[in-house]
């Protein structure tokens, strides 16, 4: 029997795979700590020296603050209607700094954390949430932006991904706590993640580890460091790569849209909706995520929410943190807001 | 919380999940004592299951070396540090289990592994517990010591993987109880890999969701045993199936092994997640620690250990270790051998309590040859 204090690979051992560089993941973690805590939700209206307990199903807290104003919002401000403002051309998905929004009244939303659920989210660590939303005859959007001192948008065991979403109602009186049964709600689901995929390509083991090395991918083509979204073309390969093979939707080799759309009818139970017609794009620029988040007008989907015109309807939003370690239910969320698509 | 009666524990325990359990459970049992850490299961697990890319560190089978190695990096040790050490009132468990030590409405209490966590499958391999001090000569017992721990998945009763999804992508089979992640329904969001006591559920990079040990399912339908335990060049495994409920079998090996001779013991019983990989300690170990990894029960399973020589049923049970691939769910004692039978009750396997002796004469008349090689 060999002494081997070194606390390597052992040459006596079959050790496949050396993984050399490890990223450090565990300074991040930490990071959190020094973010502000909330325990419970508190359902109020807080912008300046009024405050509210919110009416509303969802607890909502809104704040509408002038266009083109980044400042605090003004002091007495109306739990009001988010509005899809009628404009002449929507600003693509493409660039989520188009002048264009520069015009789009904001609404900052207050954060809660999800506590309805297990598992919970213990700490809040982003507060708030400005949306804004426009229309033209063919497209709806959302622009999303709130505070992200560095942004996460890494793959691996602990690390998660900063995420945002939209959720509307598929039927009236749907829950802001992802419907219930036989009371579904459409989600559409941005993450950072994917919008790294989309612009950078697929996240892949050498993007993380350079130097890794392994002695045997089976039925991979081509050379080191077999691009998993080209080496793999062989069906074979797919007995080894079986997120691939069953086709889910997280395990997306070829991601064209960072956007994912999904119908739940609870905690638990969202779905993937596949040939989603959304597009999004997120960028994070000076310590804050902003994001475009689109979907046609009249949808023929019929699993995305109909809106009409004038009619009001409510909308709400989830933001995780993924240095924070948000993921799932433990995530920060504002319950249904009013929300009307201009004529 | 729905409450259920934990054999391991001997007491009802608290679990999140309500399901019925299942109609049948695998089992296994390691012989510690003949394991010498050749990684020959892991190598054929990692063949045949996690080659794959996303999967460079991930070993649904591993072997560590107590007490210092761990996969990944302080598995045990990890979980054992936020909780309150475990206390026993003779085969009951007193201190609290994973699913209610934590606080209400969250998860099983569990830590996540970090990346580097996982890279490092050897370290603390052949390590012994303590040095040779100056001087030091062998008087019969070793003081310092180290073992092999073979680690897969324990298909467990009250799985905390399972209990863990919000989105109930893990799942209990009902007709063998391998517990099995849903690679449609999976999200990634590695709750499971938190909550799981024995970190036996790893996250794919590739796939971004969570994957596990899936108990060689395919071969378990035809009845054969799992590929670590037929690849084991040592034999120190069995693989079959358990029954959890109701009273033992006494034809059944591991019933008789694990259930009605308490031979063989569940690893971390305290954690409560009644798992189904049972170990018979190594014999040359010292008692507490053993009773930190295996329960009360290690000074009788050692006894009976070194008794086996006058104990022809328990020894005829061992004997079926890695003797056929055929999973073994029935045998019996005949005479001087150990007859084992399938799934199908047929004979699989005949085991003779003592190896045949073959002399072979120097010159082989029916050839014409010399045998050089005969002793």
């Amino acid at each position: 029997m060999q002494q081997n204090n070194s606390g390597q690979q052992n040459s006596s051992s079959p050790v496949l795979i050396v993984l050399v560089g490890c990223v450090v993941v565990s300074a991040m973690v930490s990071l959190a700590a020094v973010l502000i805590a909330v325990q419970r939700p508190v359902v109020v209206v807080v912008q300046g020296g009024a405050a509210t307990t919110s009416g509303g199903t969802g607890g909502a807290a809104v704040a509408v603050t002038p266009p083109g104003s980044d400042a605090v919002p003004p002091a007495s401000p109306v739990p009001t209607t988010i509005t899809a403002q009628r404009v002449a051309a929507a600003p693509g998905a493409d660039d989520p700094f188009n002048a264009a929004w520069d015009a789009v009244p904001v609404s900052d939303l207050d954060l809660l954390p999800q506590q309805v659920a297990a598992p919970m989210l213990e700490r809040v660590t982003v507060r708030r949430l400005r949306v804004q939303a426009v229309r033209d005859d063919q497209r709806l959007a959302w622009r999303l932006s709130w505070d992200a001192p560095q942004p996460a948008s890494s793959v691996e065991t602990g690390v998660f991904t900063d995420a945002v979403a939209v959720q509307l109602p598929l039927v009236e009186g749907a829950p802001f706590t992802m419907g219930a049964k036989g009371k579904p709600v459409t989600v559409l689901h941005w993450k950072a993640l994917w919008q790294k995929d989309v612009d950078e390509g697929f996240q892949d083991v050498h993007d993380l580890y350079p130097h890794a090395m392994s002695d045997l991918y089976w039925f991979a083509s081509g050379k080191w460091p077999f691009p998993v979204d080209e080496a793999f073309a062989d069906v074979r390969s797919h007995q080894w790569l079986v997120g691939v093979a069953a086709g889910s939707p997280m395990a997306q080799l070829h991601r064209k849209q960072p956007v994912e759309e999904l119908v739940a009818e609870g905690f638990g139970s969202s779905t993937h909706v596949p040939d989603s017609a959304s597009t999004a794009r997120g960028q994070w620029r000076d310590g804050r995520w902003t994001v475009v988040i689109d979907r046609p007008l009249n949808p023929s989907d019929p699993q995305a929410a109909a809106l009409q015109a004038g009619k009001p309807t409510q909308i709400s939003f989830a933001v995780w943190d993924g240095q924070a370690g948000n993921v799932g239910g433990r995530k920060h969320y504002i319950g249904w807001v009013p929300f009307e698509v201009e004529p | 919380m729905p409450k259920r009666f934990n054999w391991q524990l001997n007491r009802e325990m608290d679990y999140p999940y309500d399901a019925p359990p299942p109609k049948r459970q695998v089992a296994y049992v390691f012989d510690t004592n003949k394991c010498i850490a050749c990684q020959t299961c892991t190598v054929a697990c990692k063949t045949a299951w996690t080659s794959g890319k996303g999967e460079e560190t991930i070993f649904w089978n591993n072997v560590e070396t107590k007490p210092y190695g761990g996969y990944p990096v302080g598995w045990d040790m990890r979980l054992m540090d936020t909780e309150q050490p475990a206390r026993w009132s003779g085969d009951k468990l007193v201190s609290l289990t994973v699913f209610e030590s934590g606080k209400p409405g969250q998860p099983p209490r569990g830590h996540r592994p970090l990346a580097d966590d996982y890279a490092h499958p050897n370290l603390g391999e052949d390590d012994v517990s303590g040095l040779a001090e100056l001087g030091q000569y062998f008087d019969g017992t070793h003081p310092m010591w180290m073992f092999y721990l073979a680690r897969i998945c324990n298909h467990c009763d009250h799985p905390a993987c399972l209990a863990a999804c919000p989105r109930k992508a893990i799942y209990k089979r009902q007709e063998d109880g391998i517990v099995l992640v849903d690679q449609e329904r999976c999200r990634g969001y590695q709750e499971c890999i938190k909550a799981c006591p024995y970190k036996k559920v790893f996250y794919n990079l590739i796939s971004r969701m969570s994957q596990k040990c899936i108990g060689c399912y395919p071969r378990v339908e035809e009845g054969n045993v799992a590929f670590c335990v037929e690849s084991c060049i040592g034999k120190i495994r069995m693989h079959g199936f358990i029954t959890p409920q109701g009273p033992p079998r006494q034809d059944n090996p591991i019933d008789y092994i694990v259930r009605i001779r308490k031979l063989a013991l569940p690893l971390y019983p305290q954690f409560g997640t009644s798992g189904n990989v049972y170990y018979i300690p190594p014999v040359h170990v010292p008692d507490p620690y053993l009773e930190q990894l295996f329960g009360p029960g290690v000074e009788q399973a050692k006894d009976l250990y070194h008794s086996l020589g006058s104990d022809p049923k328990l020894l005829g049970a061992l004997l079926l270790f890695g003797a056929s691939p055929r999973m073994i769910v029935r045998y019996e004692v005949k005479g001087e051998e150990a007859i084992g039978y399938d799934v199908d009750d047929k004979e699989a396997v005949r085991v003779p309590f003592t190896e045949p002796v073959y002399t072979r004469p120097h010159h082989d008349t029916r050839h014409n040859v010399y045998r050089h090689n005969t002793a």
